[in-house]
């Protein structure tokens, strides 16, 4: 059990197996907590691979060539950035 | 101060300045995360009358707080979009809107899972939890709008306007619920109501609540960027920065 | 004639009412639906009728939400795709009073029969007689406020491709209100005790709709025309 001695406050569950069993609302507990850790994970990581993708993409096309996008910065900022322009394809 | 939102309208100048933010508030969140977590799953002391399942509060109620927080977000980045027309506004709707839904379903199934244990049942019709139900579908009702429209400036528009009467529904919603299962259900079993909460579990659940908040904002910003990476990949300013990097 | 004028909105009006009267027995329809969904209750949850009278005023709400919300769905749909649309758009007038016309002639053919109409169907649910008037009242306002909600979804979703499940999941949760206020005023009167408070509610979700749906709609007409 938890004590305070001299304000340190110590773990409260006396080892990993009680820590894990929670006096019988382990699988509760750990479930929540498990499903929530998946979802926050997949929420940061989801955007960060899409940006990383994009990010890859416009380097290989720079490599291959294109320096600038047919559009300036003006034009891209259009409703739905309905890109039509087909990739110039490595030679 | 006006400047600086009209700064962050320009997508070049947000997604520069996101890039800084980002580097130490998404370090920051998840270590607030994890120290929130930590805190309330081994350090703070069980409840006296559900045991160590009360635990879940410590992922439910900022889950729910933010989940809410968020539609009002929403709503606002709905405002910018329709009365100020801010380009930007709609690219944050857009980031905002499926986070909110997952942090609300979130909340939900926590809920489900601390009801088990805690009251005997997965379900519980009571106001609050309905209303977390209700704010689901709003939330999923502006993403599917968004996926619907073809025309994107379309879709932010419409779904500006859902938001908007969304929000000024939410109280009514909420009160209407409320009002109607207190006639239906006597006072005796109070399902998310505490007294007073000790110390030793306030503090722990506020640092959750400021670790979701926290975690919002990044996955919200990580989202922007991504979205104008990708509609502005053909402009020369992100070109430039990639090209850079 | 001069934009806004009171002439040209009531003349709108007519056209609809007069459009909406071109075929009769589409009118029947929503009383038809009603009778159909009805008849099921008894048969799935047994015909007692303690129980049905008990439950009376939950299921003719809720019922009268499914009603409203298969015919919402078609409310713009004709004017969008003969083009009308676009001209309400152009025509001086405002978009939102003109829009609101056509919501007031689909109200008076679909809520206000059915509000006519319903102490037929209270009987046949084992409603206490004392409810009726009550309902009566209660489905006038109620089926306002539901017609002013399906209309902002219907605007929203005009001419989109699914747009009928669409509006439901946009819709339904704006529609709990009226439920509950338009259930508590009923079951108030159903155990003789005054449901004046809960018809308030509904009338105050009436006077809000009036005044805020309009805009809404017109908003989402133009969306609607401009893509």
């Amino acid at each position: 059990m938890a004590e305070r001695s001299s304000g340190a406050v110590l773990v409260y569950f006396d080892s990993f197996a009680a820590a894990w069993a929670m006096a019988g609302h382990g699988p509760f507990v750990w479930s929540a907590y498990g499903l929530t850790f998946i979802t926050l994970a997949y929420l940061i990581f989801t955007p960060l691979r899409r940006s990383r993708m994009t990010m890859l993409s416009i380097r290989a096309e720079l490599k291959r060539g294109a320096p600038n996008g047919r559009h300036t910065s003006s034009q891209s900022v259009a409703n739905g950035a309905g890109a039509q322009r087909e990739d110039v394809h490595a030679p | 101060m006006w400047s600086f939102i009209h700064k962050l309208g320009s997508p070049p100048w947000f997604y520069r300045f996101s890039g800084q933010l980002i580097r130490w508030l998404l370090p920051i969140a998840i270590t607030t995360c994890c120290v929130g977590a930590i805190w309330g799953l081994l350090f703070a002391p069980p409840d006296f009358r559900q045991g160590n399942s009360y635990r879940i509060i410590f992922i439910h109620v900022p889950a729910a707080v933010v989940a809410l927080a968020g539609y009002y977000a929403l709503a606002f980045a709905g405002l910018a979009s329709l009365v100020w027309k801010i380009k930007m506004a709609d690219t944050a709707m857009r980031a905002i809107a499926p986070v909110g839904a997952a942090l609300t379903f979130i909340a939900l199934v926590t809920g489900a899972i601390w009801g088990k244990p805690t009251w005997g049942a997965w379900w519980v019709w009571d106001a609050r939890i309905t209303s977390m139900l209700i704010l689901l579908f709003l939330y999923l009702g502006v993403v599917a709008l968004f996926e619907a429209y073809d025309n994107k400036a379309a879709a932010a528009k419409a779904c500006a306007v859902l938001s908007l009467v969304g929000t000024v529904n939410i109280p009514i919603i909420y009160k209407s619920v409320d009002w109607w299962y207190s006639l239906h259900q006597p006072a005796s079993i109070k399902f998310t109501g505490e007294s007073a909460i000790d110390a030793s579990m306030l503090y722990p659940l506020l640092v959750n609540i400021a670790a979701f908040y926290a975690l919002f904002a990044v996955v919200v910003v990580l989202n922007m960027r991504a979205e104008l990476m990708s509609t502005h990949r053909r402009s020369a300013w992100l070109r430039d920065l990639v090209g850079r990097s | 004639m001069p934009p806004n004028s009171a002439q040209y909105y009531s003349d709108q009006l007519r056209r609809h009412l007069r459009s909406g009267l071109r075929r009769p027995g589409d009118l029947l329809n929503p009383i038809l639906f009603f009778l159909m969904v009805i008849t099921l209750f008894p048969l799935g949850l047994g015909p007692s009728p303690e129980q049905l009278s008990a439950l009376s005023a939950g299921l003719f709400w809720v019922v009268a939400l499914l009603s409203n919300l298969t015919i919402s769905g078609r409310l713009f749909a004709a004017d969008y795709e003969d083009g009308s649309l676009e001209q309400l758009i152009m025509s001086p007038h405002s978009t939102a009073l003109t829009a609101l016309t056509e919501v007031a002639a689909h109200w008076l053919f679909s809520g206000v029969i059915l509000a006519i109409v319903s102490p037929v169907f209270a009987a046949m649910l084992q409603m206490p007689t004392t409810a009726v008037g009550t309902l009566v009242v209660a489905l006038l306002l109620g089926t306002l406020v539901l017609s002013l909600i399906g209309a902002i979804g219907a605007a929203l979703t005009v001419g989109l491709h699914r747009g009928g499940t669409l509006l439901s999941l946009l819709v339904v949760p704006l529609y709990v209100p009226v439920l509950i206020f338009g259930v508590g005023a009923v079951n108030e009167a159903a155990q003789g005790r005054d449901p004046s408070s809960w018809l308030a509610l509904l009338g105050a979700l009436a006077a809000m709709g009036l005044v805020l749906a309009p805009v809404a709609m017109g908003v989402g007409i133009k969306i609607a025309v401009d893509r």
